[in-house]
């Protein structure tokens, strides 16, 4: 079990290519090996786990695979791990909270059985998603809870882990003095074991500390004790990190020459592993300084080929950032420049403008609202300059929304900060390093580096970590908002999806009827028009709420197969089975959700069968979802006969766009899945487990 | 054998029940006359005063309930017939009077009319009607609550709290009185939407007048009146506040 450690290690990629022929190993291994016993679960317990980097949804499904084989098979340590693995997919992912819960889990299952160090893992993990979902205070409780553990039985992997991630939420909160005091505790113990990695990523650390502390001769010694280590180690991909940093530093020190090179020699060693975040980086910061040193051409052309590589892996932020450089920098550029760019100085504020356009789209589409208002400041500002005052006081406006938005998701967070530092402040720990005086110049340091770009790239750089997780949470918010505000639009279409099921159902059973009367089986036709009134009333009760008890679902469904088997006598039979566990009175589904997908599988299954066939719906409960199975032993899919997925009726697509639209609304995965059976067809229903009450 | 009426004024509904009361062996129903009109219906029963009277609820421009107000000392049951009338249903549920939905299922119709068999109490049917006039357009005040002794009739503000039991339920009233009653308590909660109950659990229905404290928790639970305390799941708990805070 590898213990994750944030944010230090950005090195996500060369992980992946490293371990490859392991995933591959793995893949093979849990197809060959079916037999379902602990190593099974092992198997695709590790699978989840290296999965949860590159591709977090499969790491999902495995995981889960995991967890039910446990549960059947009862071991306990191989579900607590399992939970893990769930937990570690559903970060990477972003779903922090509900990694929490999972890793939760895990912990008391650990716990149970005794496995403290599994435990100190669980809390140094639930710390870290803490972390990402901006809620500091819990964060270090946890960390602290696991470094705790971590001493106590002198592991030091898991040691160092814990102080680092402590030494990363301190830095976060600018408290820089317990953070060094973290990264030097994490150094010692790293000394003391010989460890040379650790050694090297708590001098750099140290370094970024005194760099924001502008003490940069200092950051630069220890950035670069620590390069001496990581080219001892060839580790390239760290070299080039540290390179970056160093370039960094020596920009603050207003050095631009010394910075390029640095920069360049960073990019050299990317380029080498074809790290293309990386790349992108050195070159957006190549740029800055290149625009410092007024080569303006050199700084355009860096800054696109960022931005083309930004654009190619799809970081919508940092491609944002590159757009809304270069509009700067041609907004500043002299006029004599702009033959060598290939742009006309006429249409200096037209290409800007369209720049400044296009960041704007993209930032608000990953709702970064600090990013929106210095794009709208920046456009604010040009059509002032020209003159343009309508339009200059529309982008004002806008800015102070953005703004007043931003202010709203930091509200949070300094919230968060205050009370950690009263916390902090309790502690009687006394300052070391640095002076308090020096904290306060930070303040005001850190606001400026917020909107100075150089120092953003660069800490994202060496903390990889930070910049992900603080786009991951920011996307998430902005989808959650989105969300809200289509909450209306999508209960007022879900409402008008069930009435439209209403007719669709009344002339299916009238034509029913009809049949009858011309057969002359009047008592038929008096007995189904009873039942049909009854089931019409329950449908049309029902589908005035958009969720119904399942056990009302249940009811009108029997009813329905009761009238189609009146219909169809004595050709179809049908079971309706329910978990014993469930109590269907207070499981809440959508309604009418049952009855196209059973009219389906008896218009295309069971009628055109000469001898009858069965209809068995089943209801089950497994983890958090609840499936319904539908199952006919009817013709299934055959050569001279539309494919499975294709016979679709009018009811079924409206099925699938209520689907749509409930799991946009309840941000969940509902599902519905066709087997093919031998004979006949399943359906496969998949909805959250809601409960009533 | 039970002398009965029908009043209705589609044909088509009348031939139904026609065609199905013979059919019924316990208890026999002799068909005395059948009405299309209010006016037809008050003479037709004063002339045969039946002992049970099949009643519609819209009968052209008037309904069963003007019949009723016509007749005000009713010495015949009142098995209402409707098609789809919400209203008219809440208040038969409310009076615990019987009613079938048309089209008339004949199961359904067994099954009322034994129990028209069964209570022979006139007294409680003209509390049931007077009731149900009283009720008609307006929330009612009390609600009929059928016991082992006939129908009980409860002002729904002396109800603190329904518990489920089983199929029964269990009314917790005030002046520390209890009865056991004999229908779920999801039947209760359809019945006292209107009114200031809510579900705060699964078994339980409380009259949020009667709470007296909110005391946080997962779910927290409600300190009543009755010193009784109810626990709130934590589902419920946030809608729960919302209704309190409203009050």
């Amino acid at each position: 079990m590898r213990i994750l450690i944030l944010i230090l290690l950005g090195i996500v990629t060369s992980i992946a290519n490293g371990e490859h022929n392991v995933l591959d190993s793995l893949l093979k291994q849990a197809q060959q090996y079916r037999v379902e016993d602990t190593n099974r679960a092992s198997v695709l317990n590790q699978l989840s786990i290296e999965l949860s980097n590159s591709d977090f949804e499969k790491g999902m499904a495995y995981a889960d695979s995991s967890i039910s084989l446990c549960k059947r098979i009862n071991s306990d340590i191989k579900l607590a791990t399992a939970y893990y693995a769930k937990a570690r997919n559903l970060s990477s992912d972003g779903q922090d909270s509900l990694a929490i819960a999972n890793y939760q889990i895990a912990y008391d299952l650990n716990k149970k059985i005794g496995k403290e160090l599994a435990c100190g893992t669980m809390l140094q993990n639930m710390g870290i998603s803490f972390y990402n979902l901006s809620y500091y205070k819990k964060a270090t409780e946890m960390h602290t809870k696991a470094l705790a553990i971590f001493k106590k039985l002198k592991n030091e992997k898991g040691t160092s882990a814990a102080l680092n991630s402590l030494g990363i939420v301190a830095m976060e909160l600018s408290d820089y003095s317990h953070a060094i005091e973290y990264y030097f505790e994490s150094l010692d113990l790293a000394k003391r074991n010989n460890d040379s990695v650790v050694i090297a990523n708590a001098l750099m650390n140290i370094g970024i500390v005194y760099k924001n502390l502008s003490d940069l001769n200092k950051a630069i010694t220890y950035m670069n004790n620590a390069l001496r280590i990581y080219q001892q180690q060839s580790n390239d991909l760290y070299i080039a990190k540290a390179f970056n940093n160093i370039a960094n530093v020596y920009g603050e020190m207003k050095q631009p020459g010394k910075s390029l090179e640095y920069y360049q020699k960073a990019l050299e060693i990317n380029k080498q592993s074809d790290y293309e975040y990386g790349i992108a980086s050195n070159y957006i910061n190549m740029g800055i300084e290149l625009r410092q040193l007024n080569r303006y051409t050199e700084a355009y052309n860096a800054l696109d080929k960022a931005g083309s590589i930004f654009r190619k892996i799809d970081d919508k932020n940092n491609y944002g950032i590159s757009l809304k450089t270069k509009a700067a920098l041609l907004l500043a550029a002299p006029d004599s420049v702009f033959p060598s760019l290939g742009i006309s100085v006429s249409q200096r504020n037209s290409v800007s403008k369209n720049l400044l356009h296009e960041a704007q789209n993209i930032f608000s589409e990953t709702g970064d609202y600090a990013s929106l208002s210095d794009v709208s400041d920046d456009l604010c500002n040009m059509f002032e300059k020209s003159g343009d005052y309508k339009n200059a006081l529309e982008l004002y406006k806008q800015r102070v929304a953005y703004r007043d938005c931003v202010l709203i998701d930091e509200n949070k967070i300094e919230v968060e900060k205050l009370e950690m530092k009263y916390d902090y402040a309790t502690r009687e720990q006394e300052l070391k390093v640095a002076n308090i005086q020096k904290q306060a110049e930070l303040k005001s340091e850190q606001l400026k580096r917020k909107y100075t770009l150089a120092g953003g790239i660069a800490l994202m750089l060496i903390s990889g970590g930070f910049f992900v997780s603080y786009k991951r949470r920011k996307d998430a918010l902005h989808k959650r908002k989105e969300a809200e505000l289509n909450t209306e639009r999508i209960e007022s279409e879900l409402k008008a999806l069930r009435l439209q099921m209403n007719p669709h159902f009344m002339f299916n059973s009238l034509n029913s009827i009809t049949n009858f009367i011309d057969q002359h089986k009047t008592q038929t036709a008096s007995d189904y028009s009873v039942k049909f009134a009854k089931l019409m009333r329950m449908v049309l009760e029902n589908s005035e709420n958009p969720e119904v008890p399942l056990a009302d679902e249940l009811q009108s469904t029997e009813l329905y197969l009761s009238l189609e088997a009146i219909r169809l006598k004595p050709k179809l039979t049908y079971s309706i089975d329910i978990e014993s566990s469930l109590d269907a009175e207070n499981i809440m589904i959508p309604s009418m959700l049952l009855q196209p997908f059973v009219e389906n599988s008896i218009i295309h299954g069971i009628t055109p069968l000469s001898d009858g066939g069965i209809i068995s719906i089943s209801i089950r409960q497994q983890e958090q979802w609840l499936y319904i199975t539908i199952d006919d032993n009817g013709a299934g899919i055959s050569p001279d006969k539309p494919a499975l997925t294709e016979r679709k009726s009018m009811a079924i697509k409206i099925s699938n766009e209520r689907i749509a639209l409930f799991n946009e609304r309840h941000q969940t995965h509902a599902s519905i899945e066709y087997v093919q059976l031998n004979p006949g067809t399943r359906v496969v229903i998949k909805i959250p487990l809601t409960l009533q009450f | 054998m039970i002398k009965a009426v029908i009043i209705d004024d589609e044909q088509h509904c009348i031939d139904r029940l026609c065609n199905l009361l013979p059919e019924i062996k316990n208890p026999v129903i002799q068909l005395s006359g059948t009405a299309q009109t209010v006016d037809e219906g008050i003479s037709l029963i004063s002339k045969h005063h039946p002992q049970l009277v099949f009643l519609d609820v819209q009968i052209a421009d008037k309904t069963g309930f003007d019949l009723l107000k016509a007749i005000p000392d009713a010495q015949f049951q009142v098995i209402f017939t409707t098609a789809h009338d919400r209203y008219a249903l809440q208040a038969f549920r409310f009076c615990a009077l019987d009613y079938l939905l048309k089209p008339v299922d004949a199961d359904e119709l067994q099954a009322a009319l034994l129990k028209v068999n069964a209570s022979k109490n006139n007294s409680v049917i003209s509390e049931q009607i007077s009731e149900l006039l009283k009720g008609v357009g307006t929330k009612p005040r009390k609600i009929g609550v059928p016991t082992l002794n006939g129908i009980v009739f409860v002002p729904v503000s002396e109800i603190i709290r329904c518990h489920a039991d089983g199929n029964y339920t269990e009314l917790h009233l005030a002046g520390k009185k209890q009865m056991v009653v004999s229908k779920t308590l999801k039947e209760f909660e359809n019945l006292l939407a209107d009114y200031s109950f809510f579900r705060v659990h699964h078994s339980d229905l409380v009259n949020l007048d009667y709470v007296k404290s909110y005391n946080k928790g997962k779910g927290g639970y409600l300190m009543l009146d009755d010193n009784s305390s109810v626990e709130v799941s934590s589902r419920r708990k946030e809608e729960l506040l919302k209704k309190l805070g409203s009050m």
